[in-house]
This record gives structure tokens, sequence and C-alpha cells, in this order.
């Protein structure tokens, strides 16, 4: 009789405690897969709350005042600091002239409203804006406007569908205004994802996809088209990792007095508003998965030396016959490893059905626990949609496994040092 | 040879009482005899066997193997290549038949890698023991006791041992099959120049053997 043979024939004569077995590894395995999914659903969550804000800090001139030039030198010379935005959200409603507004496309809506209009954004540094910072636009082609470098980027599906290209011009009228002006295009950028746009109404608030398709514009010009200028009283300066945040807040508290600068912390005071339940929710979850990992490593240790008490007999037989003690051990474990990887396989199969059809009831439950919602349902479902991760679940997987080979090669060394007679005796 | 010089063993009761067991013995084993180790219950017989294969150690004293301790030729080595065991209760795998109890053995051993020469090896053992094909291929529960005295005999000589140790070996059948048994063992000695050693309170195997070292509890 083959090894394989022999170590199937030794786990289907005790039916019983194989199931018990599996059974507490199944179980204990999907609460640590639902441990996993909740510990996702706090990270992107964070995340999102984090590309809201965009790693930014906001200095904010007290007396209302224009920031001087040199503090913003001062600012921008600082480690971490990668660049600023006037805080104002400089945009304006035009209608195409040479060329027709060509809506953004999603796809979680089936449909989606248009627009004749474009929105027209003029940004200091548009390669931070939100949608760029965040990867939901990347350029594909040419550059981004700037003082040095006037001019527009637009979106590439409205490039294609108008026959534009860089180097071409676009003209933009303006209702309020009655005037006319020309743009060159200087940049085309491809949307990943489409932005998305918050309506308040009378049934509520919610979001929807921009029916205007972006165009963005260096500063200069966007204020030079309006025949104004508009003093710079708040920066929203942006920090390379979400890390730094702490130390460019700090760095910047020294040089802009508090009397006469206010500074935010964006990502902090966006947490403190909207995501404390994240952070209620990261304590949860990490106290789950705790919970389940050394309660799990205490049940199945227990229920491993009840296993192994089983193999006394066959375990006596071997040392008798002079099999070494490695062998011994690796037979035990090889016995133990069948019976987990068919369990962890099937506790794959459950765990990952019960998060894809409870995750939402789960989370509930475990905000729940912590006395706090979203409050913004879009990450909620931004959250459900991408929390579910086969990485986690196999990680889980992963330790369980080790759990189990770690409890049989404690329990299986200690029965390879024993004299067979013990061993049958205790049989 | 095997030889026991000057051994003394003890062990712990569960009462952390220290309790003696051999003091002092002394004892040769040659190829080609059969022995019997005699004695009532609790005076060291199967302490005895289980220290001449290296599943114990002394307290104090050598084990040896033509003069080399049995420390230095290893447990598994021994048990592998020069000592077999025979005991009471026969302890076969129960789900298995005879001819796989006594190749798994022999797989066990490493002397034999090819499945078809082991099984060929281990159908001969049992040929000789007196079992027949159907027997043979039969699962252990379904033999009787002194058919599955054999097989353990059968599985104590498939690594080629010179030193069978049995112990009790036929406690547990009845007169035929004593004697069978008996038979056997004389058989393996004359034939095969096996040393066997039997740990043993039968008057009938005392009797029959060439060498009887008694001990007193």
């Amino acid at each position: 009789m083959g090894l394989f043979k022999r170590i199937v024939t030794e786990i289907t004569r005790r039916p019983f405690r194989t199931i018990i077995l599996a059974i507490a590894i199944l179980v204990l395995s999907v609460l640590s897969m639902i441990g996993g999914f909740l510990q996702n659903a706090v990270n992107m969550a964070y995340q999102e709350y984090v590309k809201l804000e965009g790693y930014s800090i906001v200095v904010e001139s007290r007396s209302g005042e224009t920031i001087p030039s040199e503090l913003i030198d001062q600012i921008l010379a600082l480690d971490h600091v990668v660049g600023y935005n006037d805080i104002g959200g400089h945009e304006l409603d035009y209608k195409p002239v040479n060329f027709m507004n060509i809506p953004y496309k999603s796809n979680s809506y089936t449909s989606v409203s248009t627009s004749e209009y474009i929105t027209l954004y003029g940004n200091i540094s548009t390669s931070l804006y939100s949608t760029f910072r965040n990867g939901n636009m990347i350029l594909k082609d040419g550059v981004f406007p700037s003082s040095h470098e006037k001019g527009v980027i637009i979106d590439s599906i409205l490039a294609a569908k108008n026959g534009l290209d860089i180097g071409k011009e676009i003209e933009l009228y303006s209702d309020t205004e009655d005037k006319t002006i020309t743009f060159e295009i200087i940049g085309i950028y491809e949307t990943l994802q489409a932005p998305e746009i918050r309506i308040d109404n009378s049934q509520g608030a919610y979001y929807t996809i921009s029916p205007k398709s972006y165009i963005f514009c260096d500063y200069d010009s966007f204020f030079e088209l309006r025949d104004s200028v508009d003093p710079l009283r708040s920066l929203m300066v942006y920090v390379d990792e979400y890390e730094n945040i702490e130390i460019v807040y700090n760095e910047i508290r020294e040089i802009a007095p508090e009397e006469e600068y206010g500074l935010i912390n964006c990502l902090e005071s966006t947490l403190s508003e909207y995501g404390a339940v994240v952070v209620a929710l990261e304590g949860t979850s990490s106290g789950l998965l705790k919970f389940t990992y050394i309660t799990s490593l205490v049940i199945l240790f227990l229920m491993t030396l009840l296993w192994m008490r089983d193999h006394y007999y066959e375990a006596g037989i071997y040392i008798a016959l002079g099999t070494e003690k490695i062998k011994i051990v690796l037979y035990f474990i090889t016995e133990i490893l069948i019976i987990a990887l068919t369990t962890l396989a099937i506790s794959l199969v459950i765990g990952r059905g019960v998060i894809y059809t409870y995750g939402e009831k789960i989370l509930d439950i475990a905000t729940g626990f912590t006395n706090s919602k979203f409050s913004d349902g879009l990450i909620q479902i931004k959250v459900l949609d991408n929390a579910f991760s086969y990485q986690s679940i196999l990680s889980a997987c992963g330790i369980y496994l080790l759990i189990v080979v770690i409890s049989t090669l404690l329990s299986s060394v200690a029965i390879a040092n024993y004299n067979p007679r013990q061993l049958f005796d205790a049989d | 040879m095997l030889s026991m010089i000057n051994v003394s063993y003890s062990y712990k009761t569960k009462s952390k009482v220290d309790v003696e067991v051999l003091n002092k013995k002394s004892m040769e084993f040659e190829q080609g005899k059969f022995y019997t180790i005699y004695g009532a219950s609790g005076c060291g017989k199967t302490t005895c066997l289980s220290l001449l294969g290296g599943l114990d150690s002394p307290r104090d004293g050598v084990i040896s193997l033509d003069g080399v301790d049995i420390k230095e030729i290893g447990y598994n080595n021994l048990r592998k290549n020069h000592v077999s065991y025979v005991f009471q209760d026969f302890h076969l795998f129960s789900y298995m038949t005879a001819v796989e109890n006594v190749m798994l053995a022999i797989n066990i051993s490493g002397k034999i890698k090819n499945k078809k020469d082991a099984k060929e090896k281990a159908v001969a053992l049992l040929e000789s023991l007196g079992l027949v094909d159907a027997e043979m291929n039969r699962v252990i529960t379904k033999l009787s006791g002194g058919q599955q005295q054999r097989v353990a005999i059968a599985r104590a000589l498939a690594t080629d041992a010179n030193y069978i140790l049995a112990d009790e070996p036929t406690g547990n059948l009845d007169k035929e099959n004593t004697q069978n048994i008996i038979d056997i063992f004389k058989q393996l000695v004359l034939e095969q120049n096996k040393c066997v050693i039997a740990a043993t309170h039968s008057e009938s195997l005392k009797k029959q053997c060439d060498v009887c070292f008694s001990l007193e509890a």
C-alpha cells in the first residue's frame, strides 16, 4: 500500500474526527476571511478619503490679504511638497464653437446625461488637480498647461470625436461675457475614471457622471479671459505621500505664523468629519482578526493533539520498524495537510460566496458595532466593490495552513520521541 | 553478538517514585541460538527487549552489537537492519493485508525499492511461514491469532535482521498455535542462523529454548 493510499485510508477510517477537524478549520478560516474583508474595506475607504483630499494642506490668510510670493516660495522649497493650487475652484462653463461637447462615460452607469457646454478649469498646477493626482485622468500626449506653457489640454474622446489634436485650436464662447476665446491644444488626456459631480436636489444629494467634458487651461489664461485677477488668499499645498502630511504641516506652521495663517490638514479633517467610521472599523476588524487567529491557534492545536492521540498505535509501529523521526513527523503533517488543503479549498469557495452575497450586511453589522456609519454612500459603494480581494483570502488560508502545520509539528515531534510500548499502552 | 553489559534501568512512577527494574545485568546473545528471558510480570523482560532494540536507553551500562555501542550504530539503523520486533499483540495495521504489512517493513528498510520485488519477497516470506495465497491477501482482521503472529514474524524477517526480539510472542495464542510459533523460531535459528530472543513467562517456551535467562522482580 503506497504512502498516499495509506494516508487516505487513515483519514477515512476516522470520519467523525476528520469531519470535526475540517469543520473547525472551515469555520475559523471563513471568519478570518470576513475579518480580512473588513480590513480591506477599511483600507479601501481610507484610500478613497485620501483621494478626496489628495494629500493636501490648506494655507489660508486669516486677514484675507494675498499670500506673499516669498511665503509661497518657502513652502515650495520644503521637502515632500510637490506643488500647490489656488483653493478656489476656478471653473466656468463655455459653449464650444468649433467642436461639440462629448460627455464622459462610465461602466457603472447605463445612461449618461449630456450638455452642449464644457467646463473650463484654470489651475496653477493642473497635474496636481485631484483627477490627475488620483490617476483618474492621465496625460497621454503633450504637456500640462502652466505659466510657461499656455494652452489647454482636452479629453482624448472629445479630441477623437471632433478631429482635434495637439497644435489645433479650439474656440469657446462665454454666455456671460458674450465673447469668443481661442486656445491652442497643448495636450490630450485620457479619462480612466469619469469625474463625478454631486447633485443636491429636493430628493437628496447624489452623484452622477459629469455631463460636461473638462478642459484644463493655465491659471493666468483663465483670469485673462475674465479680465480679472483673483488674489491668492488660500492655497492647497500638495504633499508627495499621505504619510508626510504631518511633517509638512509642522514645517509650514513654523514658517507661516499661526496668528496670520490658518492651516488645515485636509486628510485629518475629512476623516474626522466623514471618516470616523473608518477609524472605528479599523479597530473592529483588526480586533476580529487577532481574536480569530489566537482562538484558531489554540483550538487547532488542541484538535491536532487529539488527532495525533489517535495515531499513537500507528506511530508505535513505525518507530518499532525503524522509521526515522523526521519521516514520522512528515507523514503526520502530510495527513493533516491533506485535510487542511481540502477544507481550505472549500472555505475559499464558501468565504467568497459569503463575502460577495453578504458583504454589505457584514459591513453594516461591523459599522453597527462601531456605532457609526459611512456618511458618504458613494464611498460605501466603492468600498464594497473593491474590498473583496483574492489576495487577502489566500493570505488567510495561508496563515491557517501554517497554524495547522505548526500544531501538527509540535505534537508529532513529541510522539516520535516516545517508546512504542508507551504508545501501544496509551492507545 | 548482541550484548548487554552491566545494564541498570529504572523509571519514575506518576508519583515520582524511582522504580529499579534492572540492576547491573549482563547478557549475551549469539546468532544461531534461541534465547528466552524468563520471569514473572514486572521483572524487566520487556525492558530488556526495549533496551536491546534501542527503544530505551539504560541508566548505566552498555548495549553493544558486535562490540559496537548501539548508540554509535544509531537506533533507527539498528531497528532497520539488525533487530526486529515481534509483539504479543502483533501490532499490525488492521486495515492492510498480510502482504501489505510485510511490504511496509521492506519499504521502511529501504532495501528493496522496486514494488514488484518487494511484493515477491513479502509473498515468499509469508509462504515460508505457512500462509497461502488467499490468507496473504486478506485484511489482517480476517486472520486468526496464529496467522497474525506469522504475519508479524514475516514482517520481522522482511528486513533481514539477524536478531528477532519477540515480546510474549505466544501470549495470545492457543496451545497449538503456540507450538507452531515455537517451531518457526527454531527453524529460523537452525536454517537461517537467526538469533531469536523471546521475553516470556511461558514454561513451554522456556523448556524449548537453547538458553534461558531468568529475571526476578
